[in-house]
Protein backbone atom coordinates (compact mmCIF):
# COMPACT_ATOMS: atom_id res chain seq x y z
CA UNK A 1 0.00 0.00 0.00
CA UNK A 2 2.56 2.54 0.72
CA UNK A 3 4.38 1.60 -2.74
CA UNK A 4 1.10 2.35 -4.02
CA UNK A 5 1.04 5.68 -2.57
CA UNK A 6 4.52 6.68 -2.75
CA UNK A 7 4.18 6.51 -6.58
CA UNK A 8 1.11 8.05 -7.02
CA UNK A 9 2.49 10.88 -4.80
CA UNK A 10 5.83 10.61 -7.26
CA UNK A 11 3.57 10.43 -9.99
CA UNK A 12 1.47 13.75 -8.88
CA UNK A 13 4.70 15.67 -8.04
CA UNK A 14 6.42 15.07 -11.94
CA UNK A 15 3.03 16.16 -13.66
CA UNK A 16 2.97 19.54 -11.34
CA UNK A 17 7.21 19.86 -12.01
CA UNK A 18 6.36 19.55 -15.82
CA UNK A 19 3.51 22.03 -15.64
CA UNK A 20 5.21 24.57 -13.73
CA UNK A 21 8.50 24.30 -16.19
CA UNK A 22 6.16 24.86 -19.15
CA UNK A 23 4.25 27.94 -17.44
CA UNK A 24 0.78 28.84 -18.61
CA UNK A 25 -0.24 29.03 -22.18
CA UNK A 26 -2.47 31.97 -23.79
CA UNK A 27 -3.98 31.88 -27.35
CA UNK A 28 -2.90 34.94 -29.11
CA UNK A 29 -4.93 35.99 -32.06
CA UNK A 30 -4.77 38.81 -34.98
CA UNK A 31 -7.71 39.78 -36.78
CA UNK A 32 -7.47 41.76 -40.51
CA UNK A 33 -11.45 41.66 -41.74
CA UNK A 34 -11.09 41.05 -45.43
CA UNK A 35 -12.39 38.39 -47.36
CA UNK A 36 -11.22 39.00 -51.26
CA UNK A 37 -7.79 39.37 -52.41
CA UNK A 38 -4.87 37.26 -51.80
CA UNK A 39 -3.23 36.19 -48.90
CA UNK A 40 0.49 35.73 -48.90
CA UNK A 41 2.25 33.90 -46.50
CA UNK A 42 5.65 34.11 -46.20
CA UNK A 43 8.40 32.17 -44.04
CA UNK A 44 5.87 30.39 -41.33
CA UNK A 45 7.91 27.45 -40.39
CA UNK A 46 5.09 25.57 -39.37
CA UNK A 47 1.65 27.02 -40.23
CA UNK A 48 -2.12 25.24 -40.20
CA UNK A 49 -4.52 27.54 -42.97
CA UNK A 50 -7.25 27.18 -42.69
CA UNK A 51 -10.51 27.97 -45.07
CA UNK A 52 -13.55 29.58 -43.08
CA UNK A 53 -16.89 30.94 -43.78
CA UNK A 54 -15.73 34.19 -42.63
CA UNK A 55 -15.32 37.74 -43.88
CA UNK A 56 -11.88 38.72 -41.74
CA UNK A 57 -8.47 36.70 -41.89
CA UNK A 58 -7.34 35.36 -38.45
CA UNK A 59 -4.08 34.56 -37.23
CA UNK A 60 -3.96 32.75 -33.74
CA UNK A 61 -0.91 31.36 -32.02
CA UNK A 62 -0.56 29.28 -28.36
CA UNK A 63 2.28 31.25 -26.70
CA UNK A 64 3.83 30.01 -23.64
CA UNK A 65 4.60 32.60 -20.82
CA UNK A 66 8.22 31.20 -20.80
CA UNK A 67 9.02 31.75 -24.18
CA UNK A 68 7.59 35.50 -23.83
CA UNK A 69 11.08 37.57 -23.61
CA UNK A 70 11.30 39.50 -19.90
CA UNK A 71 13.29 42.01 -20.73
CA UNK A 72 11.61 43.04 -24.46
CA UNK A 73 8.41 43.64 -22.43
CA UNK A 74 7.02 46.62 -24.02
CA UNK A 75 8.92 46.57 -26.94
CA UNK A 76 8.19 44.91 -30.30
CA UNK A 77 10.23 42.74 -32.29
CA UNK A 78 11.31 44.27 -35.89
CA UNK A 79 13.58 42.93 -38.38
CA UNK A 80 15.51 44.40 -41.39
CA UNK A 81 12.54 45.01 -43.60
CA UNK A 82 11.36 47.61 -40.95
CA UNK A 83 8.66 45.15 -40.14
CA UNK A 84 7.02 45.64 -36.52
CA UNK A 85 5.55 41.89 -34.39
CA UNK A 86 2.28 43.39 -34.33
CA UNK A 87 0.40 40.30 -33.16
CA UNK A 88 2.84 39.75 -30.29
CA UNK A 89 3.94 36.59 -31.22
CA UNK A 90 7.39 36.87 -33.51
CA UNK A 91 4.68 37.35 -37.00
CA UNK A 92 3.92 40.76 -39.14
CA UNK A 93 0.72 40.69 -40.43
CA UNK A 94 0.32 44.37 -43.58
CA UNK A 95 -1.98 44.22 -45.89
CA UNK A 96 -0.90 46.22 -49.55
CA UNK A 97 -3.60 46.53 -51.69
CA UNK A 98 -5.73 44.03 -52.00
CA UNK A 99 -2.63 41.55 -50.54
CA UNK A 100 -2.29 40.75 -47.23
CA UNK A 101 0.81 39.55 -46.21
CA UNK A 102 1.70 37.19 -42.93
CA UNK A 103 5.24 37.09 -42.63
CA UNK A 104 7.73 35.50 -39.75
CA UNK A 105 9.82 38.10 -38.99
CA UNK A 106 12.66 36.37 -37.01
CA UNK A 107 14.32 32.91 -36.61
CA UNK A 108 13.49 33.25 -32.55
CA UNK A 109 9.45 32.69 -33.33
CA UNK A 110 7.79 32.81 -29.49
CA UNK A 111 5.00 30.86 -31.95
CA UNK A 112 3.95 27.76 -32.09
CA UNK A 113 1.08 26.32 -33.75
CA UNK A 114 0.09 28.97 -35.55
CA UNK A 115 -3.52 29.10 -37.61
CA UNK A 116 -4.41 31.06 -39.84
CA UNK A 117 -8.24 31.10 -40.90
CA UNK A 118 -8.87 32.38 -44.52
CA UNK A 119 -12.54 33.31 -45.79
CA UNK A 120 -13.03 31.11 -48.19
CA UNK A 121 -13.27 33.62 -51.72
CA UNK A 122 -9.55 34.10 -50.55
CA UNK A 123 -6.43 33.34 -52.93
CA UNK A 124 -3.57 31.52 -50.87
CA UNK A 125 -0.10 32.30 -51.54
CA UNK A 126 2.64 30.60 -49.38
CA UNK A 127 6.78 30.99 -49.99
CA UNK A 128 9.35 29.78 -47.70
CA UNK A 129 12.53 29.19 -49.24
CA UNK A 130 14.72 29.28 -45.63
CA UNK A 131 16.08 26.01 -43.66
CA UNK A 132 13.68 26.12 -40.33
CA UNK A 133 10.69 24.88 -42.39
CA UNK A 134 8.42 21.90 -40.44
CA UNK A 135 5.11 21.50 -41.81
CA UNK A 136 2.58 23.47 -44.18
CA UNK A 137 -0.85 22.23 -43.61
CA UNK A 138 -3.70 23.53 -45.66
CA UNK A 139 -6.97 22.30 -45.14
CA UNK A 140 -10.88 23.04 -46.13
CA UNK A 141 -10.09 25.46 -49.34
CA UNK A 142 -11.24 25.95 -52.64
CA UNK A 143 -9.94 29.17 -53.95
CA UNK A 144 -6.57 29.12 -55.97
CA UNK A 145 -3.71 28.01 -53.97
CA UNK A 146 0.38 28.35 -54.74
CA UNK A 147 2.81 27.22 -52.56
CA UNK A 148 6.61 27.60 -53.39
CA UNK A 149 8.65 25.89 -50.76
CA UNK A 150 12.39 24.01 -50.31
CA UNK A 151 12.02 22.31 -47.26
CA UNK A 152 8.06 21.99 -45.86
CA UNK A 153 6.36 18.90 -46.29
CA UNK A 154 3.04 19.87 -47.55
CA UNK A 155 -0.61 18.44 -46.26
CA UNK A 156 -3.38 19.20 -48.07
CA UNK A 157 -6.62 18.24 -46.62
CA UNK A 158 -10.26 18.75 -47.96
CA UNK A 159 -8.89 20.84 -51.11
CA UNK A 160 -10.33 20.88 -54.38
CA UNK A 161 -8.02 22.93 -56.63
CA UNK A 162 -7.05 24.59 -58.63
CA UNK A 163 -3.55 25.02 -57.61
CA UNK A 164 0.34 25.02 -57.70
CA UNK A 165 2.80 23.09 -55.44
CA UNK A 166 6.21 22.91 -55.43
CA UNK A 167 8.86 21.33 -52.56
CA UNK A 168 12.08 20.43 -53.32
CA UNK A 169 13.14 18.76 -49.76
CA UNK A 170 9.57 17.90 -48.87
CA UNK A 171 6.90 15.58 -49.31
CA UNK A 172 3.22 16.42 -50.44
CA UNK A 173 0.17 14.64 -49.50
CA UNK A 174 -2.73 15.74 -50.92
CA UNK A 175 -6.44 14.45 -50.17
CA UNK A 176 -9.09 16.40 -53.01
CA UNK A 177 -12.83 16.73 -51.83
CA UNK A 178 -13.73 17.12 -55.25
CA UNK A 179 -11.96 18.46 -58.31
CA UNK A 180 -12.17 21.76 -59.71
CA UNK A 181 -12.59 22.48 -63.39
CA UNK A 182 -10.76 25.47 -63.29
CA UNK A 183 -6.98 26.25 -63.86
CA UNK A 184 -5.31 23.45 -63.37
CA UNK A 185 -3.15 21.32 -60.82
CA UNK A 186 0.37 20.84 -60.35
CA UNK A 187 1.92 18.82 -57.37
CA UNK A 188 5.80 18.61 -57.73
CA UNK A 189 8.48 17.39 -55.10
CA UNK A 190 12.06 17.07 -56.10
CA UNK A 191 13.50 14.26 -53.54
CA UNK A 192 10.12 13.38 -51.60
CA UNK A 193 6.69 11.81 -52.69
CA UNK A 194 4.06 12.63 -53.78
CA UNK A 195 0.71 11.33 -52.27
CA UNK A 196 -2.45 12.31 -53.74
CA UNK A 197 -6.45 10.85 -52.93
CA UNK A 198 -8.82 11.85 -55.73
CA UNK A 199 -12.45 11.35 -55.49
CA UNK A 200 -13.17 8.57 -57.78
CA UNK A 201 -15.46 10.81 -60.21
CA UNK A 202 -12.96 13.40 -61.09
CA UNK A 203 -12.48 14.49 -64.48
CA UNK A 204 -8.99 15.11 -65.65
CA UNK A 205 -6.31 14.86 -68.28
CA UNK A 206 -3.27 13.74 -66.16
CA UNK A 207 0.28 13.52 -66.33
CA UNK A 208 2.00 11.43 -63.81
CA UNK A 209 5.90 11.77 -63.78
CA UNK A 210 8.90 9.87 -61.26
CA UNK A 211 11.82 10.07 -63.43
CA UNK A 212 14.03 8.09 -60.69
CA UNK A 213 10.93 5.90 -58.78
CA UNK A 214 8.00 4.84 -59.62
CA UNK A 215 4.11 5.35 -60.02
CA UNK A 216 1.76 3.83 -57.90
CA UNK A 217 -2.23 4.11 -58.39
CA UNK A 218 -5.55 2.59 -58.63
CA UNK A 219 -7.26 4.56 -61.14
CA UNK A 220 -7.67 3.68 -64.65
CA UNK A 221 -5.62 5.85 -66.76
CA UNK A 222 -6.47 5.77 -70.52
CA UNK A 223 -3.02 6.50 -71.31
CA UNK A 224 -2.41 8.79 -74.49
CA UNK A 225 1.37 8.86 -74.70
CA UNK A 226 2.54 5.08 -74.50
CA UNK A 227 5.97 6.32 -74.41
CA UNK A 228 9.02 3.89 -75.35
CA UNK A 229 8.34 0.99 -72.88
CA UNK A 230 11.72 1.12 -71.50
CA UNK A 231 11.57 0.60 -67.61
CA UNK A 232 15.09 2.83 -67.28
CA UNK A 233 13.65 5.96 -69.22
CA UNK A 234 11.54 7.07 -66.29
CA UNK A 235 8.43 6.81 -65.65
CA UNK A 236 6.07 9.00 -67.06
CA UNK A 237 2.64 8.45 -67.59
CA UNK A 238 0.44 10.42 -69.80
CA UNK A 239 -3.75 10.27 -70.16
CA UNK A 240 -7.10 10.91 -69.12
CA UNK A 241 -9.35 9.66 -66.25
CA UNK A 242 -13.11 9.96 -67.21
CA UNK A 243 -13.54 11.34 -70.36
CA UNK A 244 -11.26 13.86 -69.77
CA UNK A 245 -11.10 17.45 -67.72
CA UNK A 246 -8.60 20.25 -65.72
CA UNK A 247 -5.13 19.47 -66.21
CA UNK A 248 -3.33 17.44 -63.43
CA UNK A 249 0.42 16.89 -63.27
CA UNK A 250 1.84 14.88 -60.30
CA UNK A 251 5.73 14.77 -60.21
CA UNK A 252 8.29 13.20 -57.73
CA UNK A 253 11.69 13.93 -59.24
CA UNK A 254 13.61 11.06 -57.24
CA UNK A 255 10.90 9.30 -55.03
CA UNK A 256 7.60 7.45 -56.03
CA UNK A 257 4.31 9.06 -56.73
CA UNK A 258 0.84 7.66 -55.64
CA UNK A 259 -2.63 8.56 -57.07
CA UNK A 260 -5.16 6.61 -55.20
CA UNK A 261 -9.49 7.52 -56.09
CA UNK A 262 -11.44 7.58 -52.32
CA UNK A 263 -13.29 4.98 -51.72
CA UNK B 1 -10.21 5.13 -80.39
CA UNK B 2 -7.16 6.83 -79.64
CA UNK B 3 -6.53 10.79 -80.49
CA UNK B 4 -5.17 10.06 -84.37
CA UNK B 5 -7.55 8.68 -85.52
CA UNK B 6 -10.16 11.11 -83.21
CA UNK B 7 -8.77 13.49 -85.70
CA UNK B 8 -8.59 11.87 -88.46
CA UNK B 9 -12.27 11.23 -87.51
CA UNK B 10 -12.70 15.34 -87.28
CA UNK B 11 -11.21 15.86 -90.76
CA UNK B 12 -13.36 13.91 -92.82
CA UNK B 13 -16.06 15.29 -90.81
CA UNK B 14 -15.06 18.39 -92.09
CA UNK B 15 -15.03 17.49 -95.49
CA UNK B 16 -18.50 16.29 -95.23
CA UNK B 17 -17.21 12.63 -95.93
CA UNK B 18 -18.71 10.68 -92.81
CA UNK B 19 -22.29 9.63 -92.28
CA UNK B 20 -24.74 11.28 -89.74
CA UNK B 21 -24.41 8.46 -87.89
CA UNK B 22 -21.03 8.38 -87.53
CA UNK B 23 -20.49 12.29 -87.11
CA UNK B 24 -23.57 12.48 -84.26
CA UNK B 25 -21.15 9.26 -82.63
CA UNK B 26 -17.94 11.90 -83.60
CA UNK B 27 -19.69 14.67 -81.97
CA UNK B 28 -20.50 12.73 -78.75
CA UNK B 29 -16.93 11.60 -78.45
CA UNK B 30 -15.52 15.58 -78.79
CA UNK B 31 -18.35 16.71 -76.39
CA UNK B 32 -17.12 14.20 -73.56
CA UNK B 33 -13.21 15.50 -73.80
CA UNK B 34 -11.97 18.89 -73.65
CA UNK B 35 -9.06 18.19 -75.43
CA UNK B 36 -10.85 16.77 -78.12
CA UNK B 37 -13.04 19.73 -77.93
CA UNK B 38 -9.99 21.59 -78.65
CA UNK B 39 -9.20 20.16 -80.88
CA UNK B 40 -11.82 20.04 -82.79
CA UNK B 41 -12.29 23.95 -82.45
CA UNK B 42 -8.76 24.35 -83.86
CA UNK B 43 -9.75 22.18 -86.68
CA UNK B 44 -12.75 23.70 -87.61
CA UNK B 45 -10.68 27.25 -87.17
CA UNK B 46 -8.34 26.04 -89.48
CA UNK B 47 -10.97 24.99 -92.28
CA UNK B 48 -12.89 27.83 -92.22
CA UNK B 49 -9.55 30.27 -92.41
CA UNK B 50 -8.86 28.13 -95.60
CA UNK B 51 -12.68 29.02 -96.94
CA UNK B 52 -12.03 32.49 -96.00
CA UNK B 53 -9.23 32.96 -98.60
CA UNK B 54 -10.54 34.94 -101.63
CA UNK B 55 -10.74 32.50 -104.79
CA UNK B 56 -7.68 33.87 -107.24
CA UNK B 57 -10.03 34.90 -110.39
CA UNK B 58 -9.16 37.60 -112.65
CA UNK B 59 -11.42 40.45 -112.72
CA UNK B 60 -14.01 40.43 -115.95
CA UNK B 61 -11.93 43.92 -116.66
CA UNK B 62 -8.74 42.07 -116.69
CA UNK B 63 -9.50 38.98 -118.45
CA UNK B 64 -11.21 41.41 -121.09
CA UNK B 65 -8.12 42.97 -121.96
CA UNK B 66 -6.04 39.71 -122.02
CA UNK B 67 -8.73 38.49 -124.54
CA UNK B 68 -8.07 41.49 -126.60
CA UNK B 69 -4.49 41.16 -126.24
CA UNK B 70 -4.73 37.50 -127.27
CA UNK B 71 -6.86 38.42 -130.19
CA UNK B 72 -4.54 41.42 -131.14
CA UNK B 73 -1.40 38.89 -131.17
CA UNK B 74 -2.97 36.23 -132.75
CA UNK B 75 -3.86 38.55 -135.68
CA UNK B 76 -0.51 39.90 -135.97
CA UNK B 77 1.06 36.78 -135.61
CA UNK B 78 -0.78 35.31 -138.81
CA UNK B 79 0.18 38.41 -140.89
CA UNK B 80 4.20 38.23 -139.95
CA UNK B 81 4.00 34.47 -140.58
CA UNK B 82 2.21 34.80 -143.89
CA UNK B 83 4.49 37.73 -145.13
CA UNK B 84 7.42 35.52 -144.15
CA UNK B 85 5.95 33.16 -146.41
CA UNK B 86 5.84 30.44 -144.18
CA UNK B 87 3.18 27.97 -144.37
CA UNK B 88 -0.43 29.84 -142.44
CA UNK B 89 -1.46 27.73 -140.06
CA UNK B 90 -3.13 27.46 -136.50
CA UNK B 91 -0.91 25.18 -134.80
CA UNK B 92 2.09 27.83 -133.79
CA UNK B 93 -0.28 30.07 -133.01
CA UNK B 94 -1.34 27.67 -130.62
CA UNK B 95 1.45 26.99 -128.71
CA UNK B 96 2.19 30.62 -128.14
CA UNK B 97 -1.12 31.02 -127.02
CA UNK B 98 -0.68 28.09 -124.36
CA UNK B 99 3.01 29.44 -123.37
CA UNK B 100 1.31 32.45 -122.60
CA UNK B 101 -1.64 30.56 -120.53
CA UNK B 102 0.91 28.42 -118.99
CA UNK B 103 2.91 32.05 -117.82
CA UNK B 104 -0.21 33.39 -116.57
CA UNK B 105 -1.31 30.07 -114.37
CA UNK B 106 2.03 29.98 -112.89
CA UNK B 107 2.22 34.15 -111.64
CA UNK B 108 -1.04 32.92 -110.72
CA UNK B 109 -0.15 29.57 -108.39
CA UNK B 110 3.00 32.03 -107.39
CA UNK B 111 0.45 34.28 -105.94
CA UNK B 112 -1.44 32.07 -104.37
CA UNK B 113 1.36 30.23 -102.80
CA UNK B 114 2.28 33.89 -101.59
CA UNK B 115 -1.10 34.64 -100.20
CA UNK B 116 -1.56 31.13 -98.63
CA UNK B 117 2.22 31.23 -96.95
CA UNK B 118 0.80 34.99 -95.76
CA UNK B 119 -2.25 33.16 -94.15
CA UNK B 120 0.20 30.52 -92.16
CA UNK B 121 2.34 33.45 -90.92
CA UNK B 122 -0.89 35.09 -89.98
CA UNK B 123 -2.00 32.43 -88.13
CA UNK B 124 1.00 31.53 -86.27
CA UNK B 125 0.86 35.20 -85.47
CA UNK B 126 -2.42 35.23 -84.39
CA UNK B 127 -1.45 32.03 -82.21
CA UNK B 128 1.17 33.47 -80.71
CA UNK B 129 -0.32 36.92 -79.64
CA UNK B 130 -3.42 34.71 -78.60
CA UNK B 131 -0.82 33.21 -76.01
CA UNK B 132 1.24 36.32 -74.68
CA UNK B 133 -2.36 37.35 -74.06
CA UNK B 134 -3.37 34.13 -72.18
CA UNK B 135 0.05 34.29 -69.92
CA UNK B 136 -1.10 37.58 -69.00
CA UNK B 137 -3.69 35.92 -66.89
CA UNK B 138 -3.23 37.01 -63.30
CA UNK B 139 -4.23 33.22 -62.41
CA UNK B 140 -1.14 31.04 -61.87
CA UNK B 141 -3.25 27.72 -62.26
CA UNK B 142 -4.58 29.42 -65.44
CA UNK B 143 -1.14 30.30 -67.25
CA UNK B 144 0.45 27.09 -66.12
CA UNK B 145 -2.70 25.26 -68.45
CA UNK B 146 -2.49 27.48 -70.84
CA UNK B 147 1.29 26.41 -71.48
CA UNK B 148 0.35 22.65 -70.74
CA UNK B 149 -2.55 22.41 -73.32
CA UNK B 150 -0.75 24.63 -76.25
CA UNK B 151 2.46 23.05 -76.20
CA UNK B 152 1.48 19.49 -76.33
CA UNK B 153 4.57 18.05 -78.62
CA UNK B 154 2.04 15.61 -79.24
CA UNK B 155 0.48 17.81 -81.35
CA UNK B 156 3.31 18.45 -83.52
CA UNK B 157 6.17 20.86 -83.60
CA UNK B 158 5.66 24.22 -82.82
CA UNK B 159 6.67 27.19 -84.44
CA UNK B 160 9.98 29.33 -83.53
CA UNK B 161 7.53 32.12 -82.59
CA UNK B 162 5.68 29.72 -80.09
CA UNK B 163 9.11 28.58 -78.60
CA UNK B 164 10.07 32.47 -78.36
CA UNK B 165 6.96 33.46 -76.28
CA UNK B 166 7.72 30.45 -74.06
CA UNK B 167 11.23 31.18 -73.78
CA UNK B 168 10.02 34.96 -72.69
CA UNK B 169 7.11 33.11 -70.34
CA UNK B 170 10.61 31.70 -68.62
CA UNK B 171 12.34 34.97 -68.32
CA UNK B 172 9.91 37.31 -67.21
CA UNK B 173 6.88 35.24 -65.36
CA UNK B 174 6.90 36.23 -61.46
CA UNK B 175 5.53 32.55 -60.55
CA UNK B 176 8.17 29.86 -59.72
CA UNK B 177 5.69 27.20 -60.80
CA UNK B 178 4.73 28.75 -63.73
CA UNK B 179 8.67 29.22 -65.21
CA UNK B 180 9.07 25.21 -63.51
CA UNK B 181 5.98 24.49 -65.96
CA UNK B 182 7.54 26.48 -68.93
CA UNK B 183 10.72 24.75 -68.20
CA UNK B 184 9.69 21.40 -68.10
CA UNK B 185 7.51 21.96 -71.32
CA UNK B 186 10.73 23.67 -73.46
CA UNK B 187 12.59 20.06 -72.00
CA UNK B 188 10.67 18.70 -74.67
CA UNK B 189 12.22 20.93 -77.90
CA UNK B 190 15.84 20.72 -76.63
CA UNK B 191 16.80 19.26 -80.42
CA UNK B 192 16.58 23.04 -81.11
CA UNK B 193 19.59 25.03 -80.65
CA UNK B 194 17.90 28.15 -78.98
CA UNK B 195 16.21 26.18 -76.31
CA UNK B 196 19.20 24.88 -75.42
CA UNK B 197 20.92 28.63 -75.64
CA UNK B 198 17.59 30.08 -73.71
CA UNK B 199 17.87 27.16 -70.77
CA UNK B 200 21.65 28.22 -70.05
CA UNK B 201 21.58 31.74 -70.14
CA UNK B 202 17.96 31.41 -67.90
CA UNK B 203 20.08 29.05 -65.39
CA UNK B 204 22.07 32.23 -64.41
CA UNK B 205 19.09 34.45 -63.40
CA UNK B 206 16.88 32.19 -62.04
CA UNK B 207 16.47 32.49 -58.20
CA UNK B 208 14.27 29.25 -57.28
CA UNK B 209 16.24 26.23 -56.22
CA UNK B 210 13.47 24.02 -57.18
CA UNK B 211 13.53 25.90 -61.28
CA UNK B 212 17.58 25.92 -61.02
CA UNK B 213 17.29 21.85 -60.19
CA UNK B 214 15.09 21.30 -62.88
CA UNK B 215 17.04 23.12 -65.42
CA UNK B 216 20.57 21.35 -64.63
CA UNK B 217 19.02 17.87 -64.42
CA UNK B 218 17.38 18.96 -68.25
CA UNK B 219 20.65 20.04 -69.14
CA UNK B 220 22.27 17.37 -67.92
CA UNK B 221 20.95 14.63 -70.10
CA UNK B 222 22.67 16.93 -72.86
CA UNK B 223 25.67 15.90 -75.01
CA UNK B 224 27.22 19.62 -75.24
CA UNK B 225 30.57 21.07 -73.94
CA UNK B 226 29.03 24.28 -73.54
CA UNK B 227 26.73 22.68 -70.81
CA UNK B 228 29.44 20.92 -69.00
CA UNK B 229 30.84 24.36 -68.80
CA UNK B 230 27.81 25.91 -67.26
CA UNK B 231 27.58 22.87 -64.73
CA UNK B 232 31.48 23.44 -63.44
CA UNK B 233 30.36 26.87 -62.88
CA UNK B 234 27.61 26.45 -61.05
CA UNK B 235 29.63 23.56 -58.69
CA UNK B 236 32.22 26.09 -57.78
CA UNK B 237 29.90 28.76 -56.73
CA UNK B 238 29.01 28.89 -53.19
CA UNK B 239 26.64 31.07 -53.22
CA UNK B 240 24.26 28.65 -54.69
CA UNK B 241 21.67 26.25 -52.67
CA UNK B 242 23.60 22.90 -51.64
CA UNK B 243 20.99 21.17 -53.36
CA UNK B 244 21.58 22.92 -56.58
CA UNK B 245 25.43 22.17 -56.31
CA UNK B 246 25.00 18.49 -55.69
CA UNK B 247 22.93 18.48 -58.65
CA UNK B 248 24.94 19.96 -60.83
CA UNK B 249 27.96 17.86 -59.36
CA UNK B 250 26.01 14.70 -60.35
CA UNK B 251 25.10 15.78 -63.40
CA UNK B 252 29.00 15.88 -63.96
CA UNK B 253 29.81 12.49 -63.03
CA UNK B 254 27.08 11.85 -65.25
CA UNK B 255 29.03 13.77 -68.36
CA UNK B 256 32.11 11.92 -67.32
CA UNK B 257 30.78 8.39 -67.75
CA UNK B 258 29.71 9.37 -71.66
CA UNK B 259 31.72 10.62 -74.36
CA UNK B 260 31.01 13.68 -75.80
Amino acid sequence: MKTYIYLVLTLALMCASTSSMQGQTAKKEHKTTMSTGTLSIIDLDDVLVEGYNGSEVVVSSMVAESEENERAKGLKLMNAMGLDDNTGFGIAVYQEGTELFVRQISKSCSCSDVTIQVPKGMKINVSHSNYNAENLRIKNVSSELEITTNHHDVRLEDVTGPMAVKTVYGSIDAIFTSLSQTGSVSLYSVYELVDVTIPSQSKMNVTLSAPYGSVYSNINVDVSDHGNGSWNSGTTIKGSFNGGGVEFSVKSAYEDVYLRQAN
Amino acid sequence: MNIEKIEDRMVLALEGALSNSEFETLMKVINENHEYTLIWKSYQEMYQDMEDVLPETPSSEVATKFHEWLDNYQEEKVINIAQKGVKKGPIMLWRKWAGVAAIFIGVLGFWSMYQSNRQVEGTLADMSKQMERLMEQQSTSERIKAIRVNFNPEKGDLSNTMIDVLIQVLNTDQSSNVRLAAVETLAQFMDKEVVREALIKHLALEEDGGVKLTIITILGQQKNEKIKTTLENIVNDDSQEKFVIDEAHMQLIRFDQIDI
